[in-house]
């Protein structure tokens, strides 16, 4: 654990303590699946979710909602910050370069998993049994891959994500992903496809049980897949995306960052989907829209010619 | 206006050229498993809207998915 006032005076520089507390991971107000974590709040309603998220034990606040945060019975620790993010971002970066924010498991490889040649794998993994690794794959830390999976040749998992701020100045900052990517059973990834890893330990990348990746397929941090999705090869899915079960995506589709597409939706070949997709929903184009509708309304602008 | 017929609907769909043996359809089974595909079905319902001056939205056309579906929908708009 952390304390906030064992942080050293460069990590807190301009920033006063009002009330001291510990943490051991980064993660946001909403953290579900990690407890002790220290998040950032820039207004009351972030402020008011870290408060009530038993899984949060600090947060660091602007001078704004000093007056928001009742310091009586108040059990978490409180960091006042001139730039919330910009503090939060530093004290990511020094524990993740610390090598601080890891899973709690130790290295577990089952005895019957199959590596290929020239396969990397960091510490801080889990592989269940009879996962199958083909060669020249990377396997980053805090990457657990659950029985049955399939990965196949040149496939990287848990690499770092595209993840910049810019400052008042407009220059981009790096914050490092401290989190990871579990992959439940019987998925099976194939050649060179990546799945990044999440912003923290709080929310995962997620490929979910049965679901078939295809070929140089990318999946971005924070991701979340649902049960035997079909993704086909090529496809780009950013950061946040959440693609529900049963669902279809076809060819060369990009899904946009934050999208989500409901259960049992098919994406038809090389859509650009940027708006929410509904449950059993069929879309296609750039930018993707109803299928069906896409089809009719371009025979209609056919007779027009 | 009377109610229009299935066989006034199997009669647009065919002189639209865009299903062969139109009279194979059965009409209460879904398209898709009847190797009709989505750029077949966008076809007839464009050619039912011009037939019978109907406008059928975006958000309708997902819910036809059989000629009966078809029929029932282009009556209950013109009445």
């Amino acid at each position: 654990m952390i304390l906030l006032s064992s942080l050293s005076q460069e990590l807190t520089k301009d920033c006063t303590i009002l009330n001291d507390g510990f943490f051991k991971y980064t993660s946001s107000a909403i953290a579900k699946s990690l407890s002790n974590v220290i998040c950032y709040a820039v207004n009351e309603k972030y402020l008011n979710r870290a408060l009530n998220n038993d899984n949060v034990t600090c947060v660091i606040v602007p001078e704004t909602l000093k007056e928001k945060v009742k310091l009586s019975n108040l059990d978490k620790g409180i960091l006042l910050s001139p730039n919330p993010e910009l503090s939060y971002r530093e004290i990511n970066n020094y524990f993740y370069q610390k090598g601080l924010l890891k899973l709690d498991y130790s290295f577990f490889i089952s005895s019957k998993v199959i590596i290929g040649k020239g396969t990397n794998v960091g510490e801080h993994v889990f592989i269940g049994d009879n996962v199958v690794i083909g060669e020249n794959c990377i396997i980053y830390d805090n990457t657990i891959i659950h029985e049955g999976c399939v990965i196949e040749d040149n496939v990287t998992i848990g690499n770092e994500g595209l993840y910049f701020k810019r400052d008042a100045d407009g220059v981009l900052h790096r914050i490092y992903s401290s989190g990871g990517v579990i992959i439940q059973k019987h998925v099976e990834i194939l050649n060179g496809s990546t799945v990044q890893r999440s912003h923290d330990l709080g929310q995962l990348t997620t490929i979910g049980e049965g679901t078939k990746i295809s070929v140089n397929v990318n999946v971005g941090h924070s991701a979340e897949i649902g049960m035997h999705t079909l993704i086909s090869g090529n496809v780009q899915i950013a950061g946040r995306a959440k693609i529900g079960s049963y669902c279809w995506i076809g060819t060369s589709s990009t899904i946009s960052d934050s999208v989500e597409i409901g259960d049992f939706a098919k994406v038809r070949i090389g859509s650009v989907v940027v708006q929410n997709v509904k449950k059993n929903g069929d879309v296609s184009g750039n930018f993707a829209y109803l299928h069906r509708a896409r089809l009719k309304n371009h025979q209609k602008l056919r007779k027009g010619f | 206006m009377s109610d229009i017929s299935k066989e006034q609907i199997l009669d647009v769909i065919e002189k639209a050229k865009v299903v062969n043996n139109i009279h194979e359809l059965d009409a209460s089974v879904l398209f898709s498993e009847q190797d009709i595909d989505s750029l077949d079905v966008s076809g007839m319902l464009l050619s039912i809207e011009e037939a019978f001056g109907v406008e059928i939205p975006d958000e309708d056309i997902d819910g036809l998915l059989t000629i009966n579906d078809i029929l029932g929908y282009v009556n209950n708009k013109i009445k």
